[in-house]
């Protein structure tokens, strides 16, 4: 039972990174019709920013670290849709999704040369302290993480729903020719979703990487899982992408604590994601909670 | 400025023959070995990918499986070298269509990605299966190969040179499959897929027919070289599947234009032999590939070959008033 | 076989995508040797009625027989396989490809061989390769189009490439050709030329279903008409039957 609930925690936070990763990716998606394929990169970028500007559980407040973290990542996700994407908005999706690829060589190497490929630590207090229950312990870093995922989702919902500028970028992800008639800034609309995705995976890195190992290759595997989620919700769908993300979480959490059962190597858990997003795929190819497109 | 072909041919070919017994470093010898492998790598790409107009991200894997092949069953089974070659041939083909056959049903997006989650899926099988593949330890030993028919010859490869020789022979049978294809009238439903697919199908090409076609064929001639691969570096480890070599391949296939033998084979060449040269870190390396492929991308999507055509053949220009 | 059985028998065609429904119970028989026009106010359902009988949609009531053949089920190449052609409303060539290789591509899969043939290009391959470059340039001919026989499609004008669309679904000499708007955007030297075109075939014996927003093609061509509006079939006649007819007049004009 302690394994069970142990799993289920691990899962959930896969998840919400996952989540925050994903839905990033989504919007992108969606709205700018781009596949960034150094979105992981973002993440892994995010989490070498926390970790400079909170090496050492300090100096800056933990909160105020997260912010900054999650500015930084604002401010290069503005800067790449200016340098990478914009230029590429009009070739063809092959080229796109190359210079992507390209981009993502760039950043993996960069971070590797400047950081060198040793894995870091970011300890923080929080998540070495932890809540004792009579079911499970629980660091109150993950408590952090379900917490501020959470209200994340919320305030992006409102600002989707029921701001200009959310509203816009709906428009947009619908019809891109029609916005243009009707005055909405397609350049300001793409260059705000970079925004928003990359805080969004920038505050995920804070969120998460006191929890995990830093490498420069963290992200490869990353981008990969965020895209099964994204293409399981429905290519583009929000919500599709934050469901899909948790699934993949609990899916890999649990098969690795309980895969020794099945014989099932604990290292192909990461194979996990991808045979659901294959089988998906075949059987549903607009995605689990997609609309069926014509075509 | 039209440079006679049949001559820049003879004279190629000719220095490529007799370049081993002229230059004794073994180092150039080496990078020569290695650009004809990126030749035949990049043009089983181009074959999988380049002539239909898909985006796989998979390819290693082939080569991958080629290399495996032939080092589990000539260390563990003493498989003779040319049956080697045969099987890993024939099962890169096998695992192509596996991947092929699920993957082409999808969008084009999709089917990036997809072929991107089975790319990882190999790699993860062979870091991690452990009684097949020894994991990261990778296999080692493998022998020198001895090509031989029964009663017709046979040929120890054992010196570099030997095996410069016989790169050329498989770059000769690589690039005669990839032209006598490509202009073929598969070569053709090929093309016409990539320009337009709602066309080529309403003309009676079965598409997926022939993108498994392309894929296939281009498989089966990574899984070959990567046979070769594994005689010739005598160890396979996971790092052949690695993700890295689909960079580089479509670096050379973009940079030097889809569908071009030439373009194709000289970006194969700029691209292996000039870094050799640049003694540079790898992170360096890569991070120089990555801007280049950026730009190839962006400025010359078609590729060297663009730049070729413009030196070797003169500007037609069609007249508004020709009369017929 | 009976020659008197319409070449293409449309039965209560129904298609719809989501709330819409595009083309709504429609029934159209073509007789061979017909020149039959499609004609209806924009938004009424032709083009996707050419999209479900050429195999690129799928239809959820109704039945499409093709010379007598279920063909609801086939893909887009099966049909063109078996004598049905179509051009498009978006004009679509090969544009890297030179003007031959346009045709010679039309109608390679009409012969099809094996890969290995194919591939060693043993004498049958050769002969058939012969056999379509004779009948490319028999079509090159016939619309004036041989002096460009190998420059790359992209290098044409609008009307060439019209034409060369035109001669490519022809290239397999089909049982019906279904032409998508021929007249359209073309001068009118261009557009007559069409006409003739269009009336030598069929003279010819060729069955010809085409859509046009040009009346006066219509009223020229059509030996039959057939009107759609808002996805049904509102009437159907000869020319002047249809010149007439007030239902038509309405849906093009309002009342």
């Amino acid at each position: 039972m302690e394994i069970f609930i142990e799993q289920i925690l691990n899962g959930l936070t896969l998840g919400s990174q996952y989540a925050l990763v994903a839905v990033g990716l989504a919007l992108i998606f969606g709205v700018v019709e781009i596949v960034n394929f150094a979105h992981g990169e973002f993440f892994m970028l995010g989490a070498y920013a926390f970790a400079m500007v909170y090496p050492y559980d300090g100096p800056v407040p933990y909160p105020l670290a997260i912010l900054l973290a999650t500015a930084i990542m604002v401010l290069f996700g503005i800067g790449y849709e200016r340098v990478v994407i914009h230029p590429i908005l009009d070739k063809t999706w092959h080229m796109q999704i190359i210079a992507t690829l390209a981009t993502s060589i760039i950043f993996i190497n960069s971070a590797m040369a400047i950081w060198g490929t040793t894995p870091i630590t970011i300890p923080t207090s929080l998540a070495k302290t932890t809540v004792q229950t009579a079911y499970f312990n629980i660091s109150y870093q993950r408590m952090m993480v379900f917490g501020v995922t959470a209200l994340t989702f919320i305030a992006l919902h409102l600002f989707i729903q029921k701001t200009k500028a959310g509203k816009a970028m709906r428009a947009m992800s619908q019809n891109r020719e029609a916005c243009a008639v009707y005055g909405i800034n397609i350049r300001k609309i793409s260059v705000l979703t970079f925004a928003i995705s990359s805080g969004l995976t920038g505050l995920a890195a804070a969120l998460i990487a006191p929890l995990f190992n830093v490498l420069p290759t963290m992200g490869i595997l990353l981008t990969l899982k965020a895209f099964a989620a994204v293409i399981m919700g429905g290519f583009g769908r929000v919500s599709g992408a934050i469901y899909a993300s948790f699934i993949i979480g609990l899916t890999e959490a649990l098969a690795a604590g309980y895969g020794h059962y099945l014989n099932i190597d604990s290292a192909y858990r990461d194979a996990f994601p991808f045979g659901m997003m294959v089988l998906v795929l075949l059987f549903r190819p607009h995605g689990l909670f997609g609309k069926r497109v014509g075509i | 400025m039209k440079i006679p072909r049949i001559l820049f041919w003879f004279c190629l070919v000719t220095f490529l023959a007799i370049f081993p017994l002229v230059v004794k470093t073994p180092y150039f010898i080496h990078i020569f070995i290695l650009v004809g492998m990126y030749v035949i790598f990049a043009l089983s790409y181009d074959l999988s990918v380049g002539q239909v107009g898909v985006l796989s991200l998979a390819h290693p894997a082939f080569f991958g499986v080629g290399a495996y092949t032939a080092a589990i069953l000539s260390v563990n089974y003493d498989f003779p070298p040319l049956l080697c070659f045969l099987l890993g041939g024939i099962l890169a083909a096998v695992l192509a269509l596996g991947i092929g056959i699920p993957s082409f049903r999808l969008s084009q997006h999709s089917f990036a990605i997809g072929t991107l989650g089975f790319a990882l899926i190999a790699e993860l099988i062979s870091r991690n299966w452990i009684d097949l593949t020894r994991g990261p330890m990778g296999i080692p030993g493998i022998p020198r190969p001895t090509l031989s028919i029964p009663y017709l010859f046979s040929w120890k490869i054992d010196t570099l040179t030997k095996f410069y020789y016989f790169m050329g022979i498989l770059v000769l049978l690589g690039v005669g499959f990839y032209h006598t294809l490509a202009t073929s009238r598969i070569g053709r439903a090929f093309r016409s897929i990539r320009e337009d697919e709602i066309l080529a199908a309403s003309a009676g090409v079965h598409i997926l027919k022939y993108k498994m076609i392309a894929f296939i064929s281009g498989a089966a001639m990574a899984g070959i070289i990567g046979v070769y691969y594994a005689y010739w570096y005598t160890l396979v480890s996971p790092e052949q599947l690695s993700l890295y070599y689909t960079t580089n391949l479509l670096i050379i296939v973009f940079l030097g234009g889809r569908g071009s033998l030439r373009g194709i084979v000289l970006g194969a060449f700029l691209f292996t032999a000039l870094p050799e040269f640049l003694r540079i870190t790898p992170q360096l390396r890569l991070i120089l590939y990555g801007i280049i492929l950026l730009f190839v991308v962006l400025y010359f999507p078609d590729g060297i070959e663009r730049i070729l055509q413009r030196l070797t053949t003169p500007k037609r220009i069609i007249s508004a008033f020709e009369k017929e | 076989m009976a020659i008197h059985l319409p070449i293409l028998h449309i039965q209560h065609l129904t298609k719809r995508f989501f709330a819409v429904t595009a083309v709504d119970r429609v029934d159209l028989s073509i007789h061979a040797g017909e020149l039959v026009c499609l004609i209806g106010p924009n938004g009424s359902g032709k083009t996707t009625l050419f999209n479900c009988v050429t195999g690129f949609l799928s239809h959820e009531e109704g039945h499409i027989l093709f010379k007598g053949r279920d063909i609801t089920h086939l893909s887009p190449h099966q049909i063109a396989l078996s004598g049905l052609t179509r051009t498009f409303q978006i004009i679509r060539v090969f544009p890297k490809l030179t003007v031959l290789e346009n045709l010679m591509l039309a109608l390679q899969q009409h012969q099809e061989e094996s890969f290995w043939k194919c591939f060693f290009r043993t004498s049958s391959i050769r002969q058939r390769e012969a056999q379509a470059r004779l009948r490319a340039e028999e079509l090159l001919k016939f619309v004036g189009l041989t002096r460009l026989e190998h420059e790359p499609a992209e290098n044409l004008s609008y009307g060439q490439r019209k034409l060369l669309s035109f001669i490519f679904a022809l290239m397999p000499n089909p049982d019906l050709l279904l032409l998508d708007e021929p007249a359209a955007a073309v001068n009118p030297t261009m557009i007559n030329k069409m006409k003739e075109y269009i009336k030598t075939l069929n003279g010819q014996g060729k069955t010809i279903l085409l859509v046009e927003h040009n009346m006066e093609v219509v009223m020229d061509l059509a030996q039959r008409i057939v009107v759609l509006d808002h996805g049904q079939k509102i009437a159907e006649g000869s020319p002047a039957e249809i010149k007439q007819n007030e239902r038509v007049i309405e849906a093009y004009f309002g009342r």
